[in-house]
């Protein structure tokens, strides 16, 4: 069972349920896929056992081999390389490569284009206890985190019987949670009861329903007198699983990394009855 | 010698030199040899999303340009241009007639 929590904006409080799912779960691989900020490794203080360096290919042309007729930088959608046959010259720009591998397929010429590889970003695995924790982290200006996150969730998620994956999203609806999303069974929405979450939760649904994923709501920093999510819910037929309740001794542990199943221990069983339901496919 | 000039309207050398590199309106080749317009063509990648300074800067390597005027171009351009040889002489006003007349002494080689 792979369970995605994602959320339309930042500072939701996505990253709280995460921590606290997996805290409450016992047994469960908890993956921060918010590579741009990871941040799971605060709450979940986990022993990091190994670091890996995250690598794309990218093509390298040899000027000893090339015969500079450009059939490579044609082929380039992404524009990414150059060839400059006046000064037999020629310009890769590995950011922009998408690692295709279509100029090494239309080259001529055996051996002009070689491969070499252009780290991305970082790779960290560790327990704690028995969660076991896989981080990505984007490394600064890198354009996209789309390859990394494909690449922490086609190498680890083994889709072993049984086993729960849980996936820290990154905030928003772009390129980052779509790839995330792929490979969910159940996405977990959280949100607050404001207008701006309310905005930002109708995007949200809109992705999730565009992609066909089951998805339930968590309501955090619940507030009684607010009814929004709770009318919005209604109206698209989305269940609510839980409300954290707004209070801030829950606030005041998240800014020091204290996880919610410390402030509020009582919500493991809720937590966990959660993920059985799911589990089951009773939401 | 072949000068790419980057320019924002099609009018001749009264044509005003472009405000942005690889978003200028229209290209004008200009031959300093037998000082004459070899073409003016519109910028058929000006409203791209991406690569458009690599594209603007390699259209300039196929047209044979030993120099280009225009303004600043982005770090890609730059890069393109300079491993083509093609030296890069910065002018954001004035028409493409008055930019050639201010750099011939860098254009005469
Ligand atoms: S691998 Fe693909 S994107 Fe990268 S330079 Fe080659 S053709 Fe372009
Ligand atoms: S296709 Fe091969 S031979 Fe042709 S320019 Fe590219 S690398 Fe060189």
């Amino acid at each position: 069972m792979i369970i995605a929590v994602a959320s339309g904006k930042g500072g939701t409080g996505k990253t709280l349920v995460t921590t606290a799912l997996a805290l409450s779960a016992g047994e469960c691989t908890y993956i921060d896929l918010d590579v741009e900020e990871p941040n799971g490794a605060i709450f979940l203080k986990p022993d990091i056992r190994e670091e890996i360096a995250y690598t794309v290919p990218v093509p390298v042309i040899d000027k000893d081999k090339c015969t500079f007729c450009g059939a490579c930088a044609r082929a380039c959608v992404y524009h990414a390389l150059v060839v400059i046959p006046i000064s037999r010259s020629t310009v890769v720009f590995p950011e922009l490569c998408h690692s295709c591998g279509v100029c090494g397929f239309v080259c001529p010429v055996e051996g002009a284009v070689r491969e070499t590889h252009r780290e991305i970003g970082k790779i960290r695995k560790g327990n704690r206890g028995s969660i076991q924790f896989i981080e990505g982290r984007l490394n600064i200006g890198q354009p996209s985190a789309v390859p990394l996150i494909s690449g922490i969730t086609s190498n680890y998620i083994t889709g072993e019987n049984g086993r729960l994956y849980l996936l820290d999203s990154s905030p928003g609806t772009a390129c980052p949670v779509v790839e995330t999303l792929k490979n969910s069974d159940y996405v977990l929405l959280v949100t607050e009861p404001t207008p701006f979450g309310l905005n930002d939760l109708e995007l949200a649904v809109e992705l999730v329903r565009d992609m066909g994923k089951k998805a339930g709501i968590i309501i955090n920093k619940d507030d009684e007198r607010q009814t929004l999510i709770d009318d919005f819910c209604r109206r698209v037929q989305l269940p609510i699983l839980l409300r954290i309740p707004y209070s801030l001794e829950i606030q005041e542990a998240y800014s020091r990394g204290i996880p919610l199943t410390e402030v509020r221990p009582v919500m493991k069983t809720q937590l966990k009855d959660l993920m059985g339901r799911i589990t089951d496919g009773r939401w | 010698m072949k000068v790419f000039i980057a320019v924002d309207n099609n009018n001749g050398m009264d044509s005003l030199v472009g405000e942005r590199f690889g978003r200028a309106g229209y290209f004008l080749i200009y031959d300093t040899v037998g000082d004459a317009i070899v073409s003016i063509e519109k910028n058929a990648y000006q409203n791209d999303a991406q690569g458009v300074g690599i594209k603007i800067a390699t259209l300039a390597v196929e047209k044979g340009c030993s120099a280009a005027i225009g303004p600043q171009p982005g770090p890609k351009a730059e890069e393109v241009l300079a491993n083509a040889g093609i030296k890069m002489l910065i002018a954001d006003k004035g028409t493409a007639r008055e930019a050639i007349q201010h750099f011939r002494p860098q254009l005469e080689t």
